[in-house]
This record gives C-alpha cells, sequence and structure tokens, in this order.
C-alpha cells in the first residue's frame, strides 16, 4: 500500500493546478462542423500565450473570459485542423467552423491508454486503417496485417479456414514462453490463443479469427520501448491496439458490403501415377535383391487404377460475406452498429468456417463533462475441421502420399474403410473418407463488451474508467466413425466409433482507471500526463469426455457409447495488478521527450519477484521546426527520434514458481506427490529496448519516409534448469539464458502522380537479425520433429538464430554408386548422428509489403505484394515424397523421376532401394530456399457516379473485384513455401510436413451505402 | 475553491479504494488441480495421502512398473530372448553397450529418487501421523525406501561380491526430503557397503513395524522378503534362509495351482493370487503394465518387443506346464503369457521365490532352516507337474535351474548372475557393462558425482 500511495499524491498534485486569469472580458462562440454544419463539443479554446482556456459543451457553445485588447485564439481539437484567430477588443462573439485535418501529421494515434497526434509520437508505432486492408477478405485482425506493417511478420501456418498465424513483431523473443504480441481491442486485451483444445496435426484453429475485421477502424503496431512501456510485462512482443469503428456526429449512414468468390489451392502437389509409380517401386525392390512381381508389383496390373487423391479431396471453394451497418449521431450521442456474416468453404472436401457476427458502440454526453460509452461485440462461429498435416489420418497429407493403385470408393460406391479388403492397409487410410465420415465441428463464441466513463474534474484533467469483459467459450463436438482410423482400425482407441467432446471458457475482466492531464505554460511548455491503474483477472475452464464401442454409426454421441473411458475437467486463474504512468513534454513543438513507466504484480511471478518495473525513457527532436529549416521549404516535416526501456513477458504461465504437489491415484487410493519444487525467484522475461528512428516528409507529405533501427535483448528466459535428480526433481523453474534482436525497418509512402489520376505507393522494408545469446547450459536443444540419422530437425543452440535447421549436410549423389554423400564432420568414416550440424535457418533476411494504389475518376486500383527473402523452408514433406525406397507405402513426388539410375549419372536424388534407410537420412537434401514473393492482393473498384445512384436514393456504391494469392514467385520445389506445420512454433518454425498450402481467392463484392 | 476541494476528495477516495482491493487478494489466487507444498502437509491424513503418492511413484513404469525387472532380464540375457523393439535405450541395455545418454538409465535415477523423495516426505512428518497407524506409515514408508537403495545400488554399483564393498561406490543416500535446492543438493556416491547397511536397517524398521496384514500395501512379510534377497546378494545365507523363513512361516502366503500363478486374462483388472507377497496395482484406469508393454503381443496391448528364443524354450523339460506359459503372437513370434494382461498387476515378490531363496541357502549351508532344500525345491517341481528329485541328486546347479525357469521374465536375471559370479555370454559377472552408467545430465547437473568405471 506504502508504494502507491506517492504515486496519488503526485496525481492529487496535479488536480491542484487551476488556472486564475484575470478575467477583463468575455467572448462567446460556436464551434461547428465545416462538413455538415453540426455542433463540435469539447473543441479547446486557448488564448495564445497564456493557460487561459475553455471547451465547447455539448452544443459547440464556450464562452471565455479573456484579457482585454486583441488577442489571438487557438480552436484545437484532435482529428481537426487546428485554428487560430485574432480577435480584436471589440468583439465579443466569434463563431468557427472546423475542418477534418487532412495531413498524416495530424492524424490521430491511438496509444494504449491515450491519443495522441502523429506528429508528437516518438515511439516506433505503425498505423493501418482499415482502407487498407477492406478488398481483402481476411478472415481474421491478424492476417489484416500481413506485409503491411514494417517490423511485423506474419505467416499464415496453412489454407486452412480459420486457422493460425504467426505473428511477429521485430523477432522471436522467447524458447519457452509465447511469443505473440498482446492484443489490445478498444481497450481490452483478448485472448489470441487456439480455440481447440485437440490436437488436428500440428494445425491449430485461431481465435482471433472469431472477431470480424471489417468492425475495425485502424490498427496500431507498437514495436519500441517507449511505445510499449505502458504494457509493461506484457510488451515485449509489441502491441497491436485494434480499435473498432465508432460513430460519428453526422447524419446516419447504412452501409451495405456483399462479397463473394471462390477459393482454390494455390498450387497442387505435383505427384507421380500408378505407371509411373510401379516402375520406380519396381526398380526400388530390384535394387534390394528381392523379386518385384512377387511383391505384387507388376506393370499393366498393379497400376490398373490410378486415382489422382489430391484431386478427389479438393474442390473449389464458395467464399461469401454479407455485412450491414449503419452509424452515425448527433452532438449528444452516437452509435456504430454491424452485423456480419462470413461463410468459407475450405478447399478440403468437409472443411467449412462460419461466422456470425454483431457489434455494437455508443458514445454519449451525458454532460458538458461526463461522457459515457459502451461497446459489444459478439461473435458465433462454426468450424468443421478436418485433420491434417503429420497425422496419417489426415485428409490432404493423407492425399498426398495415398498409393495411385487404390480406390476411394468400392464398386457398390462405399468408401473403403480402414480394414477393407481391397484396400492399401497401413500407414494408408482412405483419405476420402477421412474427409467425409468423420464430424469436428468446433463452436465458437466470443464476446468483448465494456462501458467506460469520462469525466472532466476540471478543465484538461480527465478522469476515465472503464469495465470491460473478454469471454471466449469453444465446444468442440467430434465423432469419428467406424469407417476411419481412429474410429475403426485402433482396436485400443475406437475400435467401433470414437466419440470426444470437449468444453472450454476463458474470460477475462479488466477495469483501468485512467487521470489524464494536459498543461500549456505560455504555449511554450506543453505537459501530458496520464496516471492510471489497471486490475485483470482472468479464468479458465475446461472439461472434457471421451467415449468409444458405439452401437453403430448411426449412433455419434457419447450417450450412446459402450464405454466412456475418459474424462476430466481443470480450471486455471491468473490475475495482474498495475499501475502506470506517462509524461509527455514538448518544448514549444520542437523538442520532445517521454517517460513512461509501468508497476506490475502477477499472480505468476515468485513471491521474491512479484512486482517488477518497466520503464522507458524517449527522446524527439522535429528539426523541421527549427528556424534554420524555414529555408528548406521541400521538407514539412523532419523528425529525430531514440527511445530506451524495458518491456516483459509474462506469459510464463500459471504456477511455475509454486512449488506444488500433485494428486495421484494407486488402485482406487488417492493420494498426492510432489510435482514442482518452489522458485520464489522466478520472475518475467525481461527486454532491453534501444530504438533510433526519423521521420521525414517531403513536398507537404507527397512522399513520407520512417526508418528505425533497434537493438534488443531478452534475458532472464524462462528455463527448466536442470538440477540433480537425486533430489526426486529433474528441474526447476529459472530465468537464465538471453536472446537478442537487432534490426532495421524502412517505410516509404508516396504520391506518385496527384491529378485526375492518382497513384500512391506503400512499400516497407524489415531487416531482423535473431539470435540466441546464452543458453542455461552449452547443450544444444533439440526440437521439432525426430529425424532419420541425426535425432531431430531443429535445434536452439547459442550464436544461432530461434528457427535453427539442424541434420546432415547433403553433399550430393555419388555418380559411380547412387548413394547419398554426407559430410562426416568429426572424420570417424562413418554417418552417425554425431555428424549433425546447423544447416540452416527459418528467418528471413528481408521481409515487407509493397502496395500500389491507382485511382481515376470512380475507378480505383489496388496492387499488394508481401515478400520474404533469405529464410529457409524444410521441405520435410519429401522426406517421405522422395524417400529413396526407405519404403513403397507412399506415392512419390515426380522429382523423384530424377533419381540415380545408372552409374555416371549425375543427379541430386539418390537411387531408390527398398528398405535402405541411409539415402533417406535427414539432410540439408530437404532444405529449401523459401523466400518468395507474392501477389498477396490484387483489387479493382468502380464506384459509381453520385448523379446515377442520388437518383435512387443511395449515397454511394462501388462494386469492386478482388483476388488474392494469385501469384507467387518462389524457387521452393513444394507447394507454397508460406506454411509451417508446428502453428504457433517458434524453435520449429518453417516446416512444410505435408501442410496445406494457402488458397487463392477470386472475389466479387458489391458496397452500398444509404 | 470548493469545486477543486470536492475533487481531490473524490480522487482519493478513488485511489484508496484501488489500492486497497488490490492488496487483499488481488494476486493472491491459488492453484487447483495443485496444492502449494508448503500447505501439503499438515495432518495425518495429508501424511497418509503422501504415502500413496509414494506407492504410486513405486509403481511408475520406471520403477517397479516394469522396467526395472525388464532391464534384469535385457542385461542378463544369453540368447533366450531378443529385442525386436525400436526404442534405443532398452535395445542397449540389451546389446550390453549402453551410453552414458541411456534415456532409460536416467529415468531409473530419477523416478527412483522421486519415489525416495515422497519417502522421506512421509518419515519427516510422522510426528503429525495419529499414533496408532505411525507405526505402520513409518514401515511402509522405510520398505519403499530401503527397496529402492538396494534396488539402485544393484543397478548402478558393482555387486557385493566385487571387490571391496566398503570402498566401491555406491549411490548417494538421501534421507531428508528436497524442499528448496541449494549446494547440498550436489551430494557424492556412497559405497556400496553403506548403501546395503542403509537398505537393511531401513527393512529390518519396516519388518519390525509393518503389520502382518496390509491390504495390498507393504507388510511385514514383503520387508522379510526383501531382506532375503539383499542377504543372497551378500552371501549371508543363513540370514537370508531365516528371512525367507519368516515369510513362508507367516502362514498369511501359499502356493496356488500352476495355471493360476500368472494372470492369463485379457483387458481386466489385476489382482492378487494367495502367492503373492508385494505387485504393483495395476487397473484400466491406473497404471501401466510396462512389462506388458514390452513382453506383451501387440494383440494383447504390447509393443511385442521381447521374442522368446527357442534357447529358453528348450530349458524346459517335456512335463513342465511352465513350459505351456508361452503363445504365437499374430506375427508369428513367441511370447511369455506372463504379463498377458495389459491391466494385470506386476508381481515383484511372490512366494515360490522364498522357497528357492531358502532352499538354495539351506543348500549352500548344508542346513535344514525351516525345511530341507529338497522339500522346498519339491514344492516347487510338484506344482510345475514335474517329479520330485531326491535329496541325494539335488545340486547347486539343478536349484539355480529350478530358480530360473520358475521365476524367468520376472526381474532376477541378472542380479542371480552376479551373485553366483556367472558370465554373461562372453562378459564376467563383473564387467562394467553390465553396470548401468551414472547418467550423463545428472553428471553434468552434479560434479560431486564420479561416474561408473567403463563410461
Amino acid at each position: 500500500m506504502k508504494n502507491y500511495s506517492r504515486f496519488w499524491l503526485l496525481c492529487l498534485l496535479l488536480a491542484g493546478f487551476v488556472q486564475s486569469a484575470m478575467a477583463q472580458r468575455t467572448i462567446t462562440g460556436k464551434v461547428t462542423s465545416v462538413a455538415d454544419g453540426s455542433a463540435l463539443p469539447g473543441v479547446n479554446v486557448v488564448v495564445k500565450g497564456s493557460t487561459t482556456g475553455t471547451s465547447t459543451d455539448a452544443g459547440g457553445n464556450y464562452s471565455l473570459a479573456v484579457p482585454s485588447g486583441t488577442i489571438t485564439l487557438i480552436y484545437s481539437f484532435i482529428g481537426l485542423e487546428t485554428q487560430e484567430i485574432t480577435v480584436g477588443s471589440g468583439r465579443s462573439v466569434v463563431n468557427v467552423e472546423m475542418a477534418e485535418s487532412a495531413t498524416e501529421l495530424t492524424q490521430v494515434v491511438v496509444t494504449g491508454y491515450n491519443q495522441t497526434q502523429r506528429k508528437d509520437v516518438i515511439g516506433a508505432i505503425t498505423s493501418i486503417k482499415s482502407e487498407k486492408f477492406k478488398d481483402i477478405p481476411v478472415t481474421g485482425i491478424d492476417q489484416a496485417l500481413q506485409g503491411q506493417a514494417s517490423g511485423v511478420q506474419i505467416s499464415q501456418s496453412s489454407g486452412t479456414p480459420g486457422g493460425g498465424i504467426s505473428v511477429r513483431i521485430r523477432g522471436n523473443t522467447s524458447i519457452s514462453a509465447s511469443n505473440r504480441p498482446l492484443f489490445i481491442v478498444d481497450g481490452v486485451p483478448v485472448y489470441d490463443g487456439p480455440v481447440s483444445g485437440r490436437s488436428f496435426g500440428g494445425q491449430e484453429d485461431n481465435t482471433l479469427a472469431i472477431i470480424n475485421p471489417n468492425d475495425i477502424e485502424s490498427l496500431e503496431v507498437l514495436k519500441d520501448a517507449s511505445a510499449k512501456a505502458i504494457y509493461g510485462s506484457r510488451g515485449a512482443n509489441g502491441v497491436v491496439i485494434i480499435t473498432t469503428k465508432r460513430g460519428k456526429n453526422n447524419k446516419t449512414s447504412i452501409t451495405a458490403d456483399v462479397q463473394r468468390g471462390i477459393t482454390d489451392i494455390v498450387q497442387r502437389p505435383r505427384m507421380l501415377n500408378a505407371t509411373q509409380l510401379v516402375e520406380l517401386q519396381r526398380e526400388a525392390v530390384t535394387n534390394a535383391g528381392q523379386d518385384p512381381s512377387q511383391q505384387g508389383l507388376i506393370t499393366g496390373v498393379t497400376d490398373g487404377v490410378d486415382t489422382d487423391w489430391v484431386d478427389a479431396i479438393l474442390r473449389q471453394g464458395v467464399l461469401q460475406q454479407y455485412q450491414i451497418s449503419a452509424a452515425g449521431g448527433n452532438d449528444r450521442t452516437r452509435f456504430y452498429m454491424s452485423g456480419n456474416v462470413r461463410d468459407e468453404e475450405g478447399v478440403q472436401l468437409n472443411n467449412r468456417f462460419t461466422r456470425y457476427s454483431g457489434a455494437l458502440n455508443l458514445d454519449h454526453k451525458a454532460s458538458n463533462k461526463l461522457n459515457v460509452g459502451a461497446n459489444i461485440n459478439m461473435s458465433i462461429s462454426r468450424n468443421d475441421r478436418v485433420k491434417g498435416d503429420n497425422f496419417l489420418d489426415g485428409v490432404y497429407s493423407g492425399a498426398i502420399k495415398s498409393l495411385p493403385f487404390y480406390a476411394p470408393y468400392n464398386e457398390q460406391g462405399e468408401l473403403y474403410g480402414p480394414n477393407s479388403i481391397g484396400y492399401a492397409g497401413f500407414p494408408n487410410f482412405n483419405p476420402v473418407g477421412q474427409a467425409l465420415l468423420p464430424r469436428f465441428t468446433t463452436h465458437g463464441l466470443k464476446i468483448l463488451a465494456g462501458i467506460n466513463a469520462d469525466y472532466e474534474l476540471v478543465r484538461n484533467l480527465r478522469f476515465r474508467t472503464k469495465f470491460s469483459m473478454d469471454y471466449n467459450n469453444a465446444e468442440e463436438d467430434q465423432y469419428e466413425p467406424s469407417g476411419t482410423a481412429i474410429g475403426g482400425f485402433l482396436a485400443g482407441v475406437g475400435g467401433r466409433g470414437y466419440g470426444v467432446y470437449i468444453t472450454s471458457t476463458s474470460y477475462t475482466l479488466i477495469n483501468s482507471n485512467v487521470l489524464t492531464y494536459y498543461l500549456s505554460l505560455n504555449d511554450t511548455h506543453h505537459f501530458n500526463a496520464l496516471l492510471g491503474n489497471e486490475i485483470i483477472y482472468s479464468q479458465g475452464r475446461a472439461s472434457n469426455v471421451q467415449g468409444r464401442l458405439f452401437p453403430s454409426d448411426d449412433f455419434t454421441y457419447i450417450n450412446s457409447a459402450g464405454i466412456v473411458d475418459a474424462g476430466g475437467s481443470g480450471f486455471s486463474q491468473n490475475g495482474l495488478l498495475s499501475f502506470f504512468g506517462e509524461i509527455k513534454y514538448d518544448y514549444k513543438d520542437r523538442f520532445l521527450l517521454g517517460l513512461t513507466t509501468r508497476y506490475d504484480g502477477s499472480s505468476r511471478f515468485g513471491q521474491n519477484r512479484r512486482f517488477g518495473l518497466f520503464p522507458s525513457l524517449s527522446a524527439g527532436w522535429r528539426i523541421s521546426q527549427e528556424k534554420f529549416m524555414e529555408s528548406v521549404g521541400f521538407i514539412s516535416e523532419l523528425k529525430l527520434r531514440g527511445s530506451y526501456g524495458f518491456t516483459g513477458n509474462e506469459r510464463i504461465g500459471n504456477f511455475q514458481f509454486l512449488g506444488t504437489w500433485g494428486s495421484v491415484t494407486y488402485n482406487g487410493a488417492t493420494g498426492v506427490g510432489p510435482d514442482n519444487l518452489s522458485n520464489p525467484d522466478l520472475q518475467w522475461e525481461r527486454t532491453r529496448e534501444a530504438n533510433i528512428g526519423i521521420d521525414a516528409a517531403f513536398w507537404d507529405g507527397r512522399f513520407t519516409v520512417t526508418a528505425d533501427a533497434y537493438s534488443n535483448l531478452t534475458d532472464n528466459l524462462l528455463f527448466a534448469q536442470p538440477i540433480p535428480l537425486t533430489t526426486g526433481f529433474g528441474s526447476i523453474q529459472g530465468n537464465v539464458g538471453s536472446i537478442s534482436n537487432k534490426g532495421i525497418e524502412l517505410t516509404l509512402s508516396s504520391v506518385n502522380v496527384d491529378r485526375a489520376v492518382r497513384w500512391t505507393t506503400d512499400l516497407n522494408l524489415t531487416h531482423n537479425i535473431n539470435k540466441v545469446v546464452t543458453l542455461a547450459n552449452q547443450d544444444t536443444l533439440f526440437r521439432g520433429y525426430s529425424a532419420d540419422g541425426v535425432g531431430a530437425t531443429n535445434a536452439v543452440l547459442e550464436g544461432q538464430p530461434l528457427g535453427t535447421f539442424w541434420g546432415l549436410k547433403f553433399l550430393g549423389v555419388d555418380p559411380a554408386t547412387g548413394d547419398a554423400i554426407y559430410e562426416d564432420i568429426n572424420g570417424d568414416g562413418r554417418i552417425s548422428p554425431e555428424d549433425g550440424q546447423v544447416i540452416g535457418n527459418a528467418q528471413p533476411i528481408l521481409f515487407g509489403g509493397f502496395n500500389n494504389r491507382v485511382t481515376y475518376k470512380g475507378f480505383d486500383l489496388g496492387v499488394f505484394f508481401q515478400f520474404m527473402y533469405g529464410n529457409k523452408t524444410l521441405n520435410f514433406t519429401n522426406a517421405t515424397l522422395i524417400n529413396a525406397g526407405a519404403d513403397i507405402q507412399n506415392n512419390q513426388h515426380v522429382n523423384a523421376w530424377r533419381r540415380w539410375k545408372n552409374p555416371g549419372d549425375v543427379t541430386d536424388i539418390p537411387r531408390y532401394e527398398l528398405g535402405n534407410t541411409y539415402n533417406n537420412f535427414h539432410s540439408s537434401r530437404f532444405l529449401e530456399d523459401g523466400s518468395y514473393l507474392r501477389l498477396k492482393n490484387v483489387s479493382l473498384g468502380y464506384t459509381l457516379p453520385a448523379r446515377w445512384v442520388g437518383k435512387v436514393k443511395l449515397s454511394s456504391v462501388r462494386v469492386f473485384a478482388s483476388g488474392t494469392n494469385l501469384w507467387t514467385l518462389t524457387s521452393y520445389s513444394g507447394t507454397d513455401p508460406e506454411v509451417s506445420t508446428l502453428d504457433g512454433s517458434t524453435t520449429a518454425q518453417g516446416i512444410d510436413f505435408f501442410t496445406l498450402p494457402q488458397v487463392k481467392t477470386m472475389m466479387l463484392g458489391v458496397t452500398v451505402k444509404f | 475553491m470548493k469545486h477543486i476541494v470536492r475533487n481531490k476528495f473524490s480522487l482519493s477516495l478513488i485511489a484508496g479504494m484501488l489500492s486497497l482491493a488490490a492488496c487483499t487478494n488481488q494476486l493472491n489466487v491459488e492453484p487447483v488441480n495443485t496444492i502449494d507444498a508448503g500447505a501439503a502437509v499438515a495432518t495425518s491424513g495429508d501424511v497418509e495421502a503422501l504415502l500413496v503418492g509414494a506407492y504410486d511413484a513405486l509403481g511408475t513404469t520406471d520403477v517397479y512398473g516394469g522396467n526395472l525387472q525388464r532391464d534384469a532380464e535385457l542385461l542378463g540375457d544369453n540368447g533366450e530372448i531378443f529385442f525386436d523393439g525400436t526404442f534405443v535405450a532398452p535395445d542397449e541395455i540389451f546389446r550390453k553397450s549402453m551410453l552414458v545418454n541411456n534415456s532409460q538409465s536416467s529415468e531409473t535415477w530419477l523416478d527412483s529418487y522421486r519415489t525416495i523423495n515422497i519417502a522421506n516426505n512421509v518419515l519427516a512428518n510422522l510426528d503429525v501421523v495419529t499414533s496408532g497407524i505411525r507405526d505402520r506409515v513409518e514401515g511402509e514408508a522405510k520398505f519403499i525406501r530401503g527397496s529402492l537403495f538396494f534396488e539402485l545400488v544393484r543397478v548402478y554399483g558393482k555387486a557385493w561380491g566385487d571387490g571391496t564393498p566398503a570402498s566401491n561406490p555406491g549411490i548417494p543416500l538421501i534421507l531428508t526430503p528436497t524442499t528448496e535446492i541449494t549446494e547440498e543438493a550436489n551430494v557424492s556416491r556412497n559405497s556400496v557397503a553403506e548403501v546395503y547397511a542403509q537398505a537393511i536397517q531401513d527393512l529390518t524398521d519396516a519388518e519390525a513395524k509393518l503389520p502382518a496384514a496390509n491390504g495390498f500395501f507393504a507388510t511385514k512379510a514383503a520387508a522379510a522378503g526383501m531382506l532375503s534377497r539383499i542377504y543372497m546378494m551378500q552371501e549371508r545365507y543363513a540370514d537370508a534362509a531365516n528371512a525367507a523363513t519368516r515369510v513362508i512361516n507367516s502362514g498369511r502366503y501359499s502356493l496356488v495351482a500352476a495355471g493360476d500363478v500368472f494372470d492369463l486374462r485379457v483387458n481386466q483388472n489385476g489382482f492378487n493370487t494367495a502367492e503373492d507377497i508385494f505387485a504393483i496395482q495395476i487397473t484400466d484406469q491406473d497404471g501401466v503394465n510396462s512389462l506388458n508393454t514390452f513382453y506383451g503381443a501387440a494383440e494383447f496391448g504390447g509393443r511385442g518387443d521381447i521374442l522368446i528364443e527357442d534357447a529358453h524354450l528348450d530349458l524346459y523339460e517335456a512335463d513342465d506346464l511352465r513350459g505351456t506359459l508361452f503363445y504365437e503372437g499374430d506375427n508369428g513370434g513367441i511370447y511369455t503369457s506372463k504379463w498377458l494382461n495389459q491391466y494385470g498387476n506386476i508381481k515383484v515378490m511372490r512366494l515360490a521365490e522364498m522357497y528357492l531363496t531358502r532352499a538354495e541357502a539351506n543348500f549352500r549351508t548344508n542346513a535344514s532352516v525351516g525345511a530341507s532344500p529338497a522339500e522346498d525345491i519339491n514344492l516347487i517341481r510338484v506344482r510345475a507337474g514335474l517329479a520330485p528329485v531326491s535329496a541325494a541328486n539335488l545340486t547347486l546347479a539343478g536349484i539355480l535351474s529350478e530358480r530360473r525357469l520358475e521365476l524367468a521374465f520376472e526381474g532376477h536375471l541378472i542380479h542371480d548372475l552376479k551373485r553366483t559370479k556367472s558370465n554373461v555370454g562372453s562378459l564376467p559377472y563383473n564387467s562394467p557393462k553390465l553396470i548401468f552408467p551414472i547418467p550423463q545430465r545428472e553428471m553434468d547437473a552434479n560434479a560431486n558425482l564420479q561416474q561408473n568405471e567403463g563410461y
């Protein structure tokens, strides 16, 4: 308690600032909008060169006592062009019309618990307006960020609708804790983990896909310490602030959006046909000294059936989205409401994501000093999922490798099951059946709601309080009938049907209270102070039940299960208590200084480290405001920025610090046993961040440049520290190890042509170097998939980035023997796991986005490219699809056709010999350049002339066509370099393991405003 | 100014309320599926729950859940079985070529010490246990701890008969519970003799304090039986015969019919027979029978990793009922039926062993404690459907052969070979290859440990 009292004392002092000007006459007037003549409440009216001022009331009226003589009044409001009006001694009524500010410099930037104008920003903050992604049919808000902001690396893990998306801001900072940024929607930190509790083969689903991106007004990405320190122990991975649309003080506008299109896989895998496969398999068997005919491989017989399995499970999906929204208000009440339906068929059979959402935002001015508001954002989703990736019983994954010698349906038109006569045995499962038969439905519900009040205690001192909730619920309703792998093949699991039902609920309650104070001294010194506290409580509940041995496949719910043999329930909670403050100061708009601090206490930290302090300091110099720059007319803005500070990552899991005992059972008797040893010193992972940047604008903002360079070091990494096992424990959770991220970011915006044709270009580039600096000990940690001949596909080791690929180094194929040659680094004359080495990493050298927009009369054209350069992608699929004959249970990729056949052949694919695993050891043979340039979106729109639509009482009509992922430039030999089978993994990113490629979308849409 | 004052007041009020709420409960959220270790042991009931936890830990796969027994057979085998599995660790053990990073070596080490730590927690909190059951609780904890010290020392240390036990490194003796990590956690290895002495002391205490009947938990006889094993390793035959006699004379156990010794049912919860002195309890809800996992064919829930070779099958006489305890799996391999039921109990000790032990001990000392060697051996032989042997025809080799056939695949092989100083194939009984390495991971974490010879 003592700790905070000083804090609050400060705010009381602030409250004590009172202006006491000597009033000699009174000026009254009304401030209105130039656009529609409506009254503007809350506009600041200040006498220039003094602290005398007021703000307009709900009717836009003001009354101000001013000194006698000629004075200058300054009218300012965030988002509006500031006006200065000279008032002679005889004038007593001044009415003002204010216009929205057009320039980038005065645009509003939301900075955590406050907002400011772009020109005053000294942190690294990227703002993205909704126009940037409105024509891209993104499912979720995270997807909307892809390619739009420097420093922000977004990868969609696969083409599954509603699927997981990896978001990294300025690199990976953690090995064990989460690397995802903090997503804040209208002040509420939202749950962003997977909805589902069951693994579907690497691919997770994504809670953020349940929030409708069409309700978003803007996104701000906070990237450096000065911007993020206000989020303290949750800021290390960056913060994405999402602001939803709100009503404006004008006449009600109703907007209807209709979008409809088709989706298709960007590229299909190229597999051998049955005849080619028979020939290759015969060769492999013959090379092993066996008779292929005895194995049933007979040309002309075995290949009598030639099924294109990929074709059998893929389709063109239909994507449709409908939205209707209304926004408007008057000088007292403003509102925004919307309803949205989105329905996306996956390209895999039976895969579909449907979402219904609604939003209502209200703002009401209760009095001159009190504003109240509310926001409700509700969505329900239904995700019909299919298995994939490393699951043998996946759909796309099963289809690629399935032998073409078999058909999905028998002569009676029935699907072959896992034990059917006439179908390939293990590990082949009929992928068509695996798509059509199971029921994997995940029902999601998300409610974001909040109420807030804003009261002006005295002029320029405002108190804002907000109560919010983020509620997430998921129910997974699953049944795998006896014709599927789990439901039928594995007697120990399903045998006769397998049903699962999982529920999970998590909610977060947040209360934040903020005081803000603005002070201007002689119009020279400007202070913006903020002081606040926040209490966050989160709770999670889950239950699951599993049943098997169903009477028949007509009974698919667990009520009918013969055995209900597994079930459970769980509960978890955590709390965060914070105090924070911020002071921003500028001297004559030239020198800017910022000090931000957050003091966070988390239930996740040990008793000795319960509270952490996260300070940051920043400074800026607007060179363009200096006298000597006046002569340099083409530079309209030039600002140098620098910041230094600390942020943390508190997503280290609950109760890791606590010595705990868990419950056990022994033949019906219940007991306890120690689970963890306590570590009262366990704390957050800490990131020290330094950033310097420059903002420049030329020719009145025609051309703008933002460049940043940063150097971040994360230490106190959460790590299981090995301790002597004789203690009875394997490890203790400790804070050891460090990771660095250094990089540069560049954003260019240009208005190339601004006449009848307007052509704008945006380019952003990021270069990030990630490196593991120290680990708990020098041992290499192996991660990713286990691999033949070398242990694992990925490694974490000092001096290398996260996402480092491990393996043998493939030196080529011996033209004499056709065998693979690997580097024998320890020179012991044989290839063993000791010859494993670093073979590359998944981190790009450069990534970014390139966006062009051209408008001419009613036409608008957008062309948006996104790229990654220098990253490696592990084509782990080829360990199965170009397996050099290790087995003959899988179809092979067309590139297998160029394998070594005869002495003297020079090729990169070893010879095929059944059972020879040596030639298929995990090596750099499977590692490829994953660089790509992708035409992420191209859209062409036409806005009908107003005189046409006016006749039918419409205010505007726009029709457009949009295509995503239409074209990709890459040397990657797999289907798509933009995949990651272990969705969300930090240590094993960029692995393509039967992962469904991205989809391309072609869509038509119309937007009608009433 | 009045206006201002009112605002000041409301602000301080707000500040006060917030801070109050903060201090009281915001950060003291409690875990739910686990409990704070500091609050775990307060009542007698807590200690009893802890004791159940110790049994649960004792029954994990890496301890008496089967791997300890499996590894004794793999390490001692000379062509009677074949390890056909893909797991590296048991394969290295089977081939007598363990590496320092063998995962089973570290799992056995960890899970045994984990169990010992729970037992130590029980022993450190005996003062809160209700006096009426305190002796029993102490006896059970000491049975568990003493048994594991004995198991560990014979896995990680040289055999008692190999060199000087007083100077051969054994394993660290941990006698107090771990509450925090300090420099003292970096323990050293006690000598083989010290570990044996501690195990004997624990088990002697246990035998004195345990009741004769105690459900499926440890009993007086279980402690006595474990002592007989220790004495046999130490070649203290008279003590071994006496200990075995105490078990036999307790009258609580009896030999069952040949077909009832092992659980030949499928997929049903395990049970103890009248012959079982101590067994790990397995049900379809709880526990894993790791011997089924490795010895059982796929159709009975196992991995089918351990195949029985003709070299073993040929050891049985034609009429030996024990020779029928084998079956052919769907894959054509021959498997033992002893671990057929995947939910069957794991027999750690059964009465037949006591007769075999007493017979051998009496034979070696030319004594007849309790009964003559021939009488004891013939109890086993007759039950197996074989003709009795006369005292004149009874040899030590015959007794050992009977022991091998009766107790095959139950975890005795390597230990019997070591105490009888018999070769394993071409390896002498004291080969370093027949001793587990101290886990490399443990060597890395604790600089005070000394690695075994040959690693």
